[in-house]
């Protein structure tokens, strides 16, 4: 079993009247990719922000690697290294100058190659005297990921970390995240709307909702129990979708295009449905099956 | 360690600020255009100080040298030098508020008095290097443009005339009361900037404040002498004190005190705020 | 009436004479210095006026030409120290008038009033107290219109042949001395301070002479 890296107990916060986190609890194990989702106003970056001390909670407690937060800050900030929100730098520096300044704050600061390695890394390179001010919302992304990375942390904290980047981008970003995990054994936290994302990288998640945490466990083992979405690609999708509604009444279908549906089914029903399209003179063209965490995720914050 | 490396970020991100330049710019513009106006006709100046004495009497020697020129500009300059200390200074918290930078800055492996005492710091190496260039635009440049002499000085209670071998030290003494003066300033400059996320409010409220007790200290009249002892203006200027003869003594240790008790009082204040900040910035 | 007259008319043809030759015997002693330099130590004394004594250098030339060179500044009386050397000189510009014979220092002297012939002049009135034995000037008083009276008392030693005192000491009418409002900014006061008065009536600055070197520019 794998060692606990992050627990959070029963934290709550208030603004004013206002309460940002009521009850959120959670816990993260070493070399985990996990996933942190919620609606807009659901409490996740108050909650990150209390987990990394920049919000002091009214009650309940946080621990990493063992320690609290609130006695042991600098040791666990030390190994941690994050992203919230959006990354901001000193816009009147160049890239290499605000690398150097925030890593001079760590407690081995790295040389000036290793920070010319990293702005490569990250598809900087060549860029490293240019002002933050010039750089386009892709790269200030990719700067603040370089920041994060920079002084090698076992935790890693993203928020919307793909935000603004292009396609590849992305990619390498999520590329990045899976190496960071299987080559380096690094803990990730990473809090996204990006459900396709959370979906292909994560191992573990917990969903919160109005500032409480709803449902925390393994993505597969939660969304096993959810039904399947079967996407078809049929020469007649009219006539299918009848064949659908009378066998199916109760399933949920969904127009794609011209010739693609999907449909929300039980995992054992699918060989049935298959059998009705194709006595029905349908012609099927490609059927895939998957569970979208999307719909898990509607289901859960509407509960 | 990693406090110095503190202390040295912060300097170099003043150092890097184009903001920074614009006090010092100021500093050798406003001096400059003074040394040149007294250039052309500093008696004019003199002659309106000394004029109930100048029916009867008259001033031998090099009565506007530079000791007497850097005098002027520093009374001159006032009001105006804290205003540009908190120019600089009154952005060093809130203006990474603003900027975002907080967030980053707060997420290392640095408490949060570390870090706002780096600032301080900075703030007030920033102050020393202002007063250190003011320093050489008005004694130095004013001893180049118009030589050296005795100094001529009028209080309110009369004209003091200082010997040119007893002037060097007061102007020592003047500038490091000088400098615990503007520290002050970009203490309180730094502590309001504790309360606020926006980049302009704690400069302009500094610069009224400066402003407000150096008008109720100006104003000659006996209904805020209760107060006038407590303002930080006040002491401010008793880098004035060192040109006075007798040389005050229990007066300049007494503004000394005062001051070196606002900067405590600043920078706890500051302190206990900035560790309690949630920053949702 | 008639022998009134003719009493005051010979009085003063007798000792209008006199005034005249004492004058010119002080002239005479004054010209025999054509110029000198002697170190000055110049002491005020002066109400709302703080200063250290300053040593100086002046520097004579005839007729009238004066230099000094300070080492730092010094306060003169502005009328008073050579005004009453040039006026003198001037015959034309006066008429001397024995005022009788008063003790300055210990020593008699003739008391001389010099009237300026020029009414708009600047020179009001002038008064010298010579000692009736050398000659010398021991007391002088000048009213200017616009600087008030200077009176200057002398001292003299080893030059005392030439006329040249030792010791100078000027008193000046500082009645109207104030400082002016608005223009002191030492805003360093923590209690209001009351415009200082003006409690002396005179100031007084003493100039010392030492080191003459005469006639040999």
């Amino acid at each position: 079993m794998s060692e606990k890296i992050i627990e959070i107990k029963s934290i709550a916060k208030k603004f004013g009247l206002f309460e940002a986190v009521k009850d959120v609890s959670f816990h993260v194990n070493q070399g985990d990719v996990f996933g942190f989702l919620g609606p807009n106003g659901a409490g996740k970056s108050t909650t990150i922000r209390c987990m990394l001390s920049l919000i002091k909670p009214d009650s309940g407690s946080i621990e990493i690697f063992g320690k609290s937060i609130f006695t042991h800050r600098n040791d666990i900030l030390a190994r941690t290294g994050s992203i919230i929100e959006k990354p901001d730098f000193y816009k009147y520096l160049s890239a290499y100058r605000n690398l150097e300044i925030f890593s001079r704050l760590f407690r081995l600061s790295p040389s000036k190659q290793e920070i010319y390695k990293m702005l490569d890394f990250v598809g900087l390179g060549g860029r490293e005297k240019d002002k933050f001010s010039g750089f386009s919302h892709g790269m200030k992304q990719r700067l603040g990921i370089a920041q994060t990375l920079l002084h090698n942390p076992d935790l890693i904290v993203l928020d919307e970390p793909t935000t603004g980047l292009d396609p590849q981008g992305i990619i390498d970003i999520r590329n990045l995240i899976l190496r960071l995990k299987n080559e380096q054994h690094k803990t990730v936290i990473l809090s996204s709307h990006n459900l396709a994302e959370i979906e292909i990288i994560c191992n573990r998640m917990v969903i919160i909702n109005k500032g409480v945490s709803v449902v925390e466990g393994e993505v597969n083992a939660l969304m096993n129990h959810e039904d399947l979405v079967v996407r078809l690609e049929v020469s007649d999708k009219e006539k299918a979708k009848s064949v659908i509604r009378l066998s199916f009444p109760q399933n949920k279908i969904t127009d794609i295009n011209e010739f693609s549906l999907e449909i929300s089914i039980e995992k054992s029903m699918i060989s049935e449905l298959n059998k009705d399209l194709v006595n029905a003179g349908i012609g099927i063209y490609s059927i895939e099956a998957k569970r979208k965490l999307e719909d898990y995720f509607i289901k859960m914050v509407n509960a | 360690m990693i406090f110095l490396r503190s202390i040295y970020n912060e300097v170099i991100k003043i150092a890097l600020k184009p903001r920074s330049y614009l006090g010092i710019a100021a500093i050798t513009a406003l001096v400059g255009v003074i040394l040149f106006a007294l250039k052309s006709d500093g008696m004019s100046i003199i002659s309106f100080v000394t004029s109930s004495f100048e029916q009867t009497l008259s001033f031998e020697g090099n009565v506007l040298n530079g000791n007497l020129v850097a005098f002027i500009i520093l009374q001159m300059l006032i009001v105006q030098i804290p205003l540009l200390i908190a120019l600089v200074t009154g952005d060093l918290v809130s203006g990474e508020a603003a900027m975002g930078t907080i967030r980053m800055l707060l997420t290392q492996p640095i408490s949060r008095t570390q870090l706002l005492l780096s600032k301080f710091i900075a703030g007030g190496i920033y102050t020393l290097i202002v007063i250190i260039w003011l320093g050489f635009m008005s004694v130095i440049m004013g001893k180049l443009l118009f030589g050296s002499g005795d100094l001529m000085v009028l209080n309110s209670d009369g004209l003091v005339i200082l010997q040119e071998a007893d002037v060097n030290w007061r102007y020592l003494g003047g500038f490091l009361v000088a400098f615990l003066a503007l520290f002050t300033v970009s203490s309180l400059s730094i502590c309001l900037s504790c309360f606020t996320d926006n980049s302009i409010g704690p400069i302009v409220t500094t610069m009224s404040i400066i402003l407000l007790f150096t008008i109720i200290g100006t104003l000659d009249v006996h209904v805020f002498d209760s107060v006038r002892p407590l303002l930080l203006t006040t002491h401010m200027a008793s880098w004035r004190s060192f040109f006075e003869d007798p040389l005050p003594i229990l007066d300049i240790k007494n503004s000394i005190l005062i001051l070196l008790i606002h900067n405590v009082l600043l920078i706890s204040i500051s302190i206990y705020v900035f560790n309690k900040k949630d920053i949702t910035a | 009436m008639f022998r009134l007259f003719i009493l005051l008319f010979v009085t003063n043809i007798v000792w209008g004479q006199d005034a005249n030759k004492t004058v010119a015997s002080v002239i005479s002693q004054m010209n025999r210095v054509k110029n000198y330099s002697v170190d000055a130590r110049i002491k005020s004394d002066i109400p709302l006026i703080k200063i250290l004594p300053v040593k100086a250098k002046i520097e004579f030339k005839q007729p009238d030409e004066i230099k000094m060179k300070t080492q730092g500044i010094a306060i003169l009386p502005k009328k008073g120290f050579t005004d009453l050397a040039i006026m003198l000189k001037n015959k034309s510009s006066y008429t001397a008038i024995f005022t009788g014979y008063e003790v300055v220092q210990k020593i008699k002297t003739e008391s001389i009033t010099l009237l300026p012939s020029n009414d708009a002049g600047e020179i009001v009135l002038a008064k010298i107290w010579v000692g009736t034995e050398e000659a010398l000037i021991l007391k002088s008083q000048i009213t200017t219109r616009s600087n008030g009276t200077v009176v200057a008392d002398y001292q003299y030693g080893k030059q005392k042949e030439y006329g040249l005192p030792d010791e100078l000491t000027f008193s000046v009418d500082v009645k109207k001395f104030k400082i002016p409002k608005g223009v002191v900014a030492d805003i360093n006061r923590s209690k209001t301070v009351e415009e200082p008065k003006n409690s002396g009536k005179t100031g007084k600055i003493n100039i010392q002479f030492s080191n003459y070197v005469i006639n040999t520019l």
